[in-house]
């Protein structure tokens, strides 16, 4: 299972966003050493702020695609960006399959809308422990993050109402001696508490000063206010809670966690160097003294364990070090050093942005496949990085069969083509009074290429190629502006090593789900297709390739003999199945039966319509596979019995004179159910509709369904 | 400070800091035994754990030993209080201490005021 992809998008950005922030920071430890005795400590503290800002600000790694259309689209045709990559995929698997092509966009769109309902269906459906436990794992970078605040908040407020108890009133000289060094500043509460170790700075709107309960000099208490209010000045405090929130959102990423220590270690350097840069030697040995006094006053007990001994002790010693030293640095040293600091940051930043295209593809199989599903069609895509061009392209192509693809091929050349489908037709320029040419020697073939080299907005045509006859060369005769507006290009999904399977090795196999990891993830079946070119060596542009359906479980054991059906496609509880039906005059291609999701033809495909499954009776309503299209009734699918519809008994209490009555099964989107629709149509006047269940009793729908119209007969309801 | 006085350690210690005065092992025992019904042995065990704690010594005179509190009640209570504190040690972090977490031993000043004073001469 690719988890990259089943990660959430909050999740995906928090990931990248730890990535960029660690790449960075990583190079900041590299070049600690280095950098260390050579620049501004005030340098050397602030560029951790570029690390901070990478680890908040969300990189625009989600990228939206923007929709992209020459022609105005036809109002009230479009209405939501559904993808064509998408549609035309479709149209391709429908003229392989010899299904019924829709042919208005409108109908297509209906077609594709029942489609993605029911896969949601079955989504909603399997919310059973092992989806719940999958989802819930790969929620936790997000639980943790919840954690992470509550614990941070719980633990700073009960240590500041534990402290503030034992808070005492500075003595008014104290007070004194702080209101001289805060200057014009506002001046901040002062007081003595027994519990504090060492003098702080406590917090972020209406920060305190806390001291020890112990004496000090008039030059150490001088020090020790200096030092904090030069913490309150820089708002080191706010940097430290920054330092929280950024702990929090990246819990789970170690890196961050020294980032925050060292950010805590080079806060002090940092301030030594900006209170002693105002001091004299005499000063700034009393400040040294001073930091060892209040250590020493800040003893530990004896049972502590050596390590930390020398980590508190190492950092002491850098800090007397870098006061006894106290470098001055000139101006220039310090813009020099700023530029170097700004020139690693960039350079880390550009790895980091490296980092953040490279992570996808790291993990294996993502970028593959990040390509839109169509219940995502309107929602932001990962871009799949330019890599795949090719290989997109490439899997295309090979569903094409002829060699008009050669010409479009020529005209498109230097484009970066990423889609190129063969189809059937224009279904919209028809409407457009545009006159296509038909037979075998014209061709449509739609092609999608990036608007540039590896972008992600794709440009999109319909070309119209005809030839003379089938030993000419095909050429170009009309090229239109793709009608719907291209915002991702699906592709299906390779499908490797397929093993026990000696029928199928000479087949090019491929998931015909769009995410069938999702499917065997959960132990069910995914659907495949195989394509087998039937002449083999065959010239370019006279290939006859044939399409095998089948199921596929996660171990690529095929459970279901290819070349069996002619198409299989998801519905509720299991899969709608087409085949070859011969009623004794006529072959119906598109018949449908119903296997269930193991595998098991339930009903065989010999009816026009399988609809409405009842799990629970284990019956299906059908519809009659001929001309005719008489509804029949419920199938008991145990028994194979079918209860007839009383389709006359409804006429004749309606009313109706034959002529104008029909009925045909109507689903009830918003109810979720699907029940016959009786209705009369004159031709003239508006259509009259009344719904019944399968059994006869008549239906009265929950919701208004005023927008069915009243002129537009639905008497072909095979929706 | 916290030196993890347990509870029966604690009243020992109690005993002294309400005396104010140092106890020889034969008092603290009569006044233990009577009160807690404690074993002789008891007592000892747990004088002498408080002597090797460095919370309690023994008087340098001639005769049986006499012991005094080192620490004050304020002092031990503070100390309690102390430790609660440290365990809200993530909201500790949110204040800027002037010396962090303090777990440096006497010899490690000594070591650390040498090199302040000196200049870095010593390693």
């Amino acid at each position: 299972m690719n988890w990259w992809e089943q990660l959430s998008e909050l999740t995906r950005t928090l990931v990248i966003m730890s990535l960029t922030g660690s790449v960075i920071a990583a190079v900041f430890f590299l070049l600690k050493p280095l950098l260390r005795n050579r620049l501004p400590k005030a340098l050397l503290y602030y560029r951790w702020l570029l690390v901070i800002a990478a680890l908040l600000v969300p990189v625009p790694a989600i990228v939206t695609l923007p929709v992209h259309s020459d022609l105005p689209t036809i109002s009230g045709v479009l209405q939501d960006n559904l993808i064509s990559g998408y549609e035309y995929e479709h149209r391709q698997l429908l003229t392989e399959t010899g299904l019924t092509i829709p042919d208005t966009a409108e109908e297509f769109k209906q077609f594709e809308y029942e489609e993605i309902s029911q896969i949601i269906n079955v989504q909603q459906k399997t919310n059973n422990i092992k989806f719940f436990l999958n989802w819930l794992v790969l929620q936790v970078p997000l639980y943790g993050i919840l954690i992470q605040v509550i614990n941070f908040l719980f633990n700073y407020f009960r240590f500041k109402g534990k402290l503030k108890t034992r808070n005492t009133a500075a003595s008014s000289y104290e007070q004194a001696a702080l209101a001289e060094l805060s200057g014009e500043r506002r001046i901040p509460g002062l007081f003595r508490n027994p519990l504090a170790g060492t003098p702080m700075l406590i917090g972020v709107f209406r920060p305190v000063i806390i001291l020890p309960d112990k004496e000090y000099t008039e030059e150490q208490l001088r020090s020790v206010l200096l030092h904090e209010l030069t913490h309150l000045r820089r708002k080191d405090v706010l940097i430290k809670w920054l330092m929280v929130l950024v702990c929090s959102l990246h819990w789970f990423n170690p890196v961050v966690w020294l980032v925050r220590r060292e950010i805590d270690r080079a806060a002090e350097l940092s301030c030594d160097e900006a209170v002693i840069r105002s001091l004299d030697d005499r000063g700034k040995r009393t400040y040294g003294e001073t930091l060892l006094y209040v250590a020493a006053d800040f003893k530990a007990p004896r049972a502590v364990l050596s390590a930390t001994m020398c980590e508190e002790k190492r950092q002491l010693k850098e800090r007397l070090g870098a006061i006894m030293k106290n470098k001055r640095y000139t101006k220039l040293a310090v813009i020099l050093s700023a530029i170097l600091v700004i020139a690693v940051a960039a350079a880390a930043c550009a790895l980091g942005a490296v980092s953040n295209e490279s992570a996808p593809p790291l993990i294996p199989g993502s970028a593959a496949t990040a390509v839109a599903s169509p219940a995502a069609a309107a929602t932001p895509v990962t871009p799949a990085s330019s890599g795949d061009v090719l290989a997109d392209y490439e899997i295309s192509k090979s569903i094409l069969t002829g060699g008009a693809v050669k010409a479009v091929e020529a005209s498109l050349a230097g484009k970066e083509i990423a889609y190129m489908a063969q189809v059937r037709s224009f279904s919209l320029l028809g409407e457009k009074n545009v006159t296509l040419p038909s037979g075998e020697n014209a061709a449509y073939v739609f092609a999608a290429y990036r608007t540039a080299p590896g972008a992600n907005t794709y440009e999109a045509y319909d070309f119209v190629l005809e030839r003379a006859d089938n030993e000419s060369d095909w050429e170009i005769t009309a090229q239109y502006p793709a009608e719907y507006p291209v915002t991702a290009i699906s592709k299906l999904e390779p499908l490797p090593e397929l093993t026990g399977v000696a029928a199928l090795e000479e087949y090019t196999v491929r998931y015909q789900d769009k995410h069938p990891e999702d499917y065997l993830a959960r132990d069910e079946y995914a659907i495949f297709r195989a394509m087998h070119q039937e002449n083999p060596g065959a010239k370019e542009g006279y290939e006859y390739f044939t399409f095998y359906f089948g199921l596929i479980d996660k171990d690529k054991n095929i459970i279901f003999t290819p070349g069996k059906f002619n198409g299989i496609i998801r519905c509720e509880n299991g899969f709608i199945i087409y085949g070859n039906y011969f009623n004794g005059l006529y072959e119906y291609p598109s018949a449908m039966g119903l296997m269930d999701k193991d595998g098991n033809v339930l009903v065989e495909p010999r009816y026009h319509l399988v609809t409405g499954w009842d799990a629970e009776a284990n019956t299906v309503y059908v519809w009659n596979s001929d001309e005719t299209e008489e509804i029949l009734g419920t199938l008991n699918i145990a028994t194979g019995e079918i209860t007839p519809f009383p389709q006359e008994k409804i006429r004749e209490e309606l009313g109706i004179p034959k002529s104008e009555f029909s009925a045909s099964p109507h689903t009830l989107e918003l109810e979720g159910k699907t029940v016959v629709a009786a209705t009369r149509n004159a031709g003239d006047g508006p259509t009259e509709i009344h719904f019944y269940e399968w059994d006869g009793t008549p239906y009265t729908p929950k919701y208004d369904l005023d927008w069915l119209g009243t002129n537009e007969p639905i008497a072909n309801g095979e929706s | 400070m916290n030196k993890n006085i347990t509870g029966a350690e604690l009243e020992i210690m109690q005993i002294l800091w309400r005396e104010e005065r140092a106890l020889t092992l034969a008092e603290l025992r009569d006044e233990l035994t009577r009160s807690k019904l404690w074993n002789k042995s008891t007592v000892q065990t747990l004088v002498l754990r408080l002597r090797d704690k460095g919370v309690i010594a023994p008087l340098d005179k001639y005769g049986p030993a006499e012991y005094e509190a080192l620490v004050t009640e304020d002092e031990y209570l503070l100390a309690e209080e102390r430790a609660v504190l440290e365990k809200f040690g993530s909201g500790k972090r949110l204040a800027i201490a002037m010396v962090r977490n303090g777990h440096l031993s006497d010899s490690d000043i000594d070591e650390l005021r040498s090199f302040f004073t000196t200049g870095g001469e010593t390693k």
